[in-house]
């Protein structure tokens, strides 16, 4: 099974979008490899993401984790699997190169030309000097490295400037997502600037693939793939189930937003997953009322339980901003979708479904 | 902004294209040769998420345990 190790809670930036709470709180090696034998000991794969606060504060638990898992995934013939998310300051040689010797996957929190906006270090000092540097680095070990952006409303006039940098500093994957939770305030007039942006970074995209730039950036590119897959991006998420995020502490929630909130503690890395909770929580999921007759349904996320919560408080209710930005999204990539195929049609079926 | 239910949304044409186009292949048995006698398969990817502000990618689908690691964190999920 999948499990996201938060190896602290304490982090070297202070983001205006966070909602994680800061606290020099750490994971502690027993926890860390009870943590380890939990993911190999269901399912036929063993997979960690660690994550934080920042995870390359605890470079010594990863290594640890990494040694760990290894010997074990060869012990056991069970497959294992890892990835971090980082901001990306604190990387180095060292670690690179154990990184790629493990095949982690790295995602590098970078928000492009936004980076200053939103994303500082812990003293209020800009990073994006550094996480430059960082990324180059990076991408020199890891091409296939992804960058992964979080867009505040006040970060929305950067977002298509920041595809375009992000791309040519290297990166081949990209996640733009917008900032929820209680610490953005968007507006009507913040989604407006959205829609012109995200516009134009379709034109920005239309014009990679007749090049033949192979370059994906996950906002329109998954709504595209989706839609011709048939996925139902709703069923992704799987509260409970699909990848448990494990405080330094050893405690086990549904997912990130739900940390700290009692009611829906999952169990511990020493008594293992109460699946009698995680059936009541199944239990409790549903479609959203308002998204049951929407013909999009299928098409949006309106069943990620994590948003859902970080914008209403109810993991089973969307709110008015989600469902504008999904319907935004769609929209876009949906015409985006069919520039590409008119242009190229078998080149776009290779490269999309 | 606000909750708007969409009706009478048309699927688009690319689509239906290339769904149609992977139904045909299917059909005519034009898919992917695999080695006979062997049960060797093409290595997969990670299906580990990163954790974080991410929009989740499009992957295959297993079964509920075996589903991609996810990027940690705030999940906003569009992809990736």
């Amino acid at each position: 099974m999948n499990l996201t190790l938060h190896l602290t809670d304490n982090c070297n930036m202070d983001c205006s979008y966070c909602i994680r709470e800061k606290c020099p709180k750490d994971m502690s090696e027993e926890v860390l490899y009870k943590a380890c034998d939990l993911a190999f000991s269901k399912g036929t794969r063993a997979g960690l993401c660690f994550f934080g606060g920042e995870p390359l504060l605890k470079k010594d638990l990863i290594y640890k984790a990494l040694d760990y898992c290894e010997k074990k995934s060869e012990e056991t013939g069970i497959r294992f699997d890892c990835k971090m998310t980082t901001n990306g300051t604190l990387l180095d040689e060292e670690f690179l190169e154990r990184a790629v010797k493990a095949h982690l996957g790295i995602g590098m929190s970078f928000d492009g030309k936004a980076q200053d906006v939103c994303r500082v270090f812990a003293n209020g000092k800009p990073t994006s000097s550094v996480v430059e540097e960082k990324a180059k680095l990076l991408l020199k070990y890891m091409p296939e490295a992804s960058a992964l952006a979080t867009i505040a409303p006040q970060a929305v006039p950067f977002y298509a400037e920041s595809v375009r940098y992000l791309h040519e500093l290297g990166f081949k994957h990209v996640s733009f997502v917008i900032a929820y939770g209680h610490k953005v305030n968007w507006t009507d007039s913040d989604l407006d600037l959205l829609r012109e942006q995200l516009e134009k970074t379709a034109v920005y995209l239309k014009d990679l693939f007749i090049k033949k730039d192979r370059f994906y950036m996950s906002a329109l590119d998954s709504k595209i793939s989706d839609c011709i897959r048939g996925n139902n991006t709703a069923e992704r998420c799987h509260l409970g189930v699909r990848q448990l995020p494990v405080t330094p502490s050893g405690e086990l929630y549904p997912c990130t937003s739900f940390i700290g909130d009692k009611d829906y503690l999952l169990g511990n890395v020493f008594n293992g997953i109460d699946n009698k909770k995680v059936a009541e929580l199944a239990k409790k999921s549903s479609t959203p009322e308002t998204c049951k007759g929407c013909d999009l349904v299928k098409r949006c996320t309106n069943s990620c339980g994590c948003a859902n919560r970080m914008n209403t408080g109810n993991e089973n209710q969307v709110s008015p901003l989600q469902c504008t930005y999904e319907r935004m999204l769609i929209e876009i990539s949906d015409r985006l979708g069919e520039e590409l195929y008119q242009i190229d049609p078998v080149r776009f079926a290779s490269e999309f479904a | 902004m606000k909750i708007s239910p969409l009706k009478d949304y048309k699927k688009p044409l690319y689509a239906i294209g290339i769904a149609a186009a992977i139904a045909a292949t299917a059909l005519t048995g034009c898919g992917e040769v695999e080695y006979a006698g062997t049960a060797d398969t093409k290595p997969t990817e990670s299906q580990v998420e990163l954790s974080g502000d991410v929009a989740m990618v499009p992957e295959e689908t297993t079964s509920e345990t075996e589903k991609p690691l996810i990027t940690a964190g705030i999940v906003s999920n569009n992809i990736d």
